[in-house]
């Protein structure tokens, strides 16, 4: 992919992302509730709630407060959240580090173990090792995230005591939360990867590295997983993209201060200011990983061309 | 592979490792440590501790470390004591309030507070331009005069009883005025006090106070407190079990069992002023007939309903607000009598029952979705046709807090009410041109009860027009099903001392060792 093609694929994200800022500004608007009378509570003077309210700007006809709010945003200025008084860019960068970092962590051993697994099991097809992987990778895409996350910390913190159950800083600290959130990853992948390898086994050029002699780690290495990486790649880039949007379940369990527990809060107070930033965020970080798959697939086919 | 990808995988290879190296948020509670650091866990975000622009508990809980007010409340007693003010006095004209400052006291800044910080905070609290989230409190205060270095005069537009009352909470905070300015928005990070502790790291799931070097409290009180968010109840609990944390709050009740049975920590109740009712619409046929209100109230059986739901962690209702609250009444609670429920709905016509709607949030209450269930069968038993809805609390309080209209759509919705002072709880809520009163309940008797209460300085008389308006609203009227008030639990680690909860659901560590 040279420079110029990829500048025009990263140009071609902008009229998407206005797409979903308009999609975002009506459904926040339109779904009921009020985000000053419920960051204010059910005791709170009557005046304080009017004059909140045009403070905000709440007030204004909706196609004034979008374009005003569009205006701002991009000149680099997303509003100041109504919960906390507090700039959303601001929010979102001090929460953003924890979830990249959970989100990478998880990926890549949701890669490691699934493209490992589903391998094995592509390879050893029909035998127990098989047998093992599927089990373990219908468990992982069905078990919930919230009662593993539980059940991790009742055993290796409360039980144990080798794990702290809460907490960030240290290696020790990401061992439950990755391994809870990988677990959905890794299965995906695993199938994947088993998928993929099944059907790359059958192709002829495959037997043709067999008979000239190839020794079968060399055609599985060179033949094999190089041609049945396409679509894993691409699964892991769907699944890279939806933990960067942040993990709300094993960011509630486990403390972790990313921006999915951030959003909820603010889509559950209609903070609009924090709920449209944290949305285009999200938009934008996707479309981001899917070039970067783009880039990946170049690499890795070099039929690919763009 | 040809060398120039090999150098682009590598690169991304190098560039992911440092992903996950970097990002050390704030440190690292490690077990053990020679610092005496309490380690409480809640369940709500901190993301301001600035005092005027927010007015969540968790926060304020923390901001009550950082900040001291003017004056402040006993929770014993109910009357306001000095903090900052060291007394005060109104003046003949009622308008006047002049407050004489202690002494010698300094910001964690460094900075004296005297007469000019107290100027500073009160007109940036009522500055239209800044913005107080609560501003309607201390919209009455007309201006702040210096008098001297260590007195300031405070006049007011009208007689405003309550100033010292509103002066007392958290969002009235003293704030460090060379900071504030400086700081700007930062100072939602690094809010600057009188307080004992001041902010150490400030990250959106750990913040750490240390002391504040220019306080003087007792030497056994904690170094550190650290506040870490965990907004899953069951993942809280096992944090306290696993020694992640000293103090916990917010355990439901089914926890209680497993956590009395750890010899190393301990579950304390505290008393709410949560008073957990049924609101009614008394606007809408046929709630606007009083025999349907107390068929309502005959029908619920409250002792099995704290005992089952609640864990017996709560109270059933013996007035219309909560004990503990001023000029709170004890009367004889509503009897289980479905019997009796449904001749007073025959009575009033509807031998049959009629169809009902029941609105209850999710998640806002102690149990209140679960609550919501019980209700709709106590009120099935006496033939009524219930409509449970479980509601998210955000368009719920939009739609169930507005004035009442005959033609409403809201039937009957759960509120918890958790105000303090009997004038703020009763008028505010009962009275019949109230802007609270969003049930449409009228009574000219009790109207004219509360406006004389309020008005009255005598604190025997005022007792007296007090229980009589709660009589004629708990007993007579009954313009809601009064249900419970609930209690606060909390998990600490044996061995921490001084934690306190107050009746309206603050967590105050002041005192807290270790």
């Amino acid at each position: 992919m040279t420079a110029r093609q990829l500048i025009r694929r990263a140009l071609q994200v902008i009229p998407l992302l206005m797409v979903v800022s308009i999609v975002c500004f009506a459904i926040v608007h339109l779904v009921p509730g009020d985000p000053v009378r419920t960051i204010l509570g059910p005791m709170v003077d009557e005046r304080d709630i009017v004059r909140l309210r045009d403070l905000l700007g709440l007030n204004d006809p909706y196609y004034v407060q979008y374009f005003s709010w569009i205006d701002r945003a991009v000149r680099g200025d997303f509003g100041k959240s109504i919960a906390s008084g507090l700039p959303v860019s601001r929010e979102l960068a001090l929460r953003f580090p924890a979830t990249l970092q959970l989100a990478a962590v998880s990926v890549v051993i949701g890669t490691i173990l699934g493209v490992l697994g589903g391998t094995a099991a592509a390879i050893w097809r029909g035998t127990a090792i098989d047998l093992v992987v599927t089990v373990i990778t219908v468990a992982g895409v069905s078990i919930p995230i919230f009662w593993l996350g539980l059940v991790l910390i009742m055993l290796f913190s409360v039980r144990l005591g080798w794990l702290p159950s809460i907490g960030t800083g240290t290696w020790s600290h990401m061992v439950l939360p990755a391994a809870t959130l990988a677990a959905q990853p890794t299965a995906i992948i695993a199938r994947m990867t088993r998928s993929c390898v099944l059907e790359t086994l059958d192709q002829d050029y495959v037997r043709t590295a067999y008979s000239k002699g190839l020794p079968e780690h060399v055609v599985i290495l060179r033949h094999v997983l190089k041609n049945a990486m396409i679509p894993v790649i691409t699964v892991m880039g769907l699944q890279f993209g939806t933990l960067l949007s942040g993990a709300v379940i094993t960011e509630s369990v486990f403390g972790w201060p990313g921006i999915g527990k951030f959003t909820v809060d603010a889509v559950l107070q209609r903070d609009y200011p924090a709920i449209q930033a944290a949305v285009l965020l999200m938009a934008a970080l996707f479309c981001l990983v899917n070039l970067l798959v783009d880039v990946l697939y170049g690499l890795v086919d070099p039929r690919v061309h763009y | 592979m040809n060398t120039k990808r090999f150098r682009i995988v590598a690169a991304a290879i190098l560039v992911f490792v440092f992903m996950m190296g970097c990002g050390t948020y704030g440190q690292t509670t490690t077990r053990g440590t020679a610092v005496r650091e309490i380690r409480m866990i809640e369940g709500t975000q901190i993301k301001s501790l600035n005092p005027y622009k927010g007015i969540t508990a968790c926060e304020d809980n923390l901001r009550w470390l950082i900040f001291d007010m003017l004056v402040k409340m006993n929770y014993e007693t109910g009357r306001v004591e000095p903090m900052l003010a060291e007394r005060w006095e109104v003046k003949p004209d009622g308008l006047t309030w002049v407050f004489y400052l202690k002494k010698g006291v300094r910001f964690s800044d460094g900075t004296p507070f005297n007469a000019e910080s107290v100027k500073f905070s009160l007109d940036t609290m009522i500055d239209p331009n800044y913005g107080h989230v609560m501003a309607a409190q201390y919209s009455l205060i007309e201006k702040t005069t210096i008098i001297d270095d260590y007195t300031v005069e405070v006049k007011t537009k009208t007689p405003f009883a309550a100033l010292v009352l509103n002066l007392s909470k958290v969002n009235a905070a003293m704030v460090g005025p060379r900071s504030f300015k400086a700081l700007g928005d930062d100072f939602a990070f690094k809010p600057v006090g009188t307080g004992p502790y001041k902010v150490k790291t400030f990250t959106p799931e750990l913040v750490v106070l240390e002391r504040n070097p220019y306080y003087s409290g007792p030497e056994t009180w904690a170094d550190e407190i650290s506040y870490r968010v965990v907004p899953e109840a069951g993942a809280r609990v096992a944090a306290l079990e696993a020694g992640d944390a000293d103090v916990v709050v917010k355990i439901p009740p089914e926890f209680v069992k497993r956590l009395n049975q750890r010899t190393d920590l301990k579950v304390i109740p505290f008393p709410s002023l949560y008073h957990i009712s049924l609101e009614i619409n008394n606007l809408k046929k046929p709630y606007s007939d009083v025999r349907v209100r107390h068929a309502l109230n005959y029908a619920i059986d409250r002792k099995a309903l704290v005992a089952a739901v609640l864990g017996g962690f709560g109270e059933e209702a013996k007035s219309c607000y909560a004990r503990g609250n001023e000029y709170w009444v004890e009367m004889e609670p509503w009897e289980y009598n479905p019997k009796k429920a449904k001749q007073l709905l025959a009575e009033a016509g509807y031998p049959n029952g009629f169809t009902a709607k029941l609105w209850v949030p999710h998640g806002r209450y102690l149990k209140d979705a679960e609550i919501g269930e019980v209700v709709h069968k106590y009120l099935t038993d006496i033939g009524i046709d219930v409509r449970l809805e479980v509601w998210e609390w955000s368009p719920y309080v939009d739609k169930s807090l507005q004035l009442a209209r005959a033609d409403d759509e809201k039937e009957i919705f759960m509120v918890g009410r958790a105000t303090i002072g009997a004038d703020y709880t009763l008028t505010r809520l009962f009275h019949s041109a109230s802007n609270g009163n969003v049930t449409g309940y009228a009574n000219s008797r009790v109207d004219a009860l509360l406006e004389k209460a309020s008005r009255t300085f005598d604190v025997k008389e005022a007792a007296k027009l007090y229980e009589e308006a709660q009589r004629i609203i708990f007993k007579e009227d009954a313009p809601w099903i009064f249900l419970h008030s609930q209690q606060q639990i909390i998990g600490v680690r044996e061995g921490v001392k001084g934690v306190y909860a107050t009746p309206d659901e603050y967590l105050r560590l002041r005192e807290a060792s270790k």
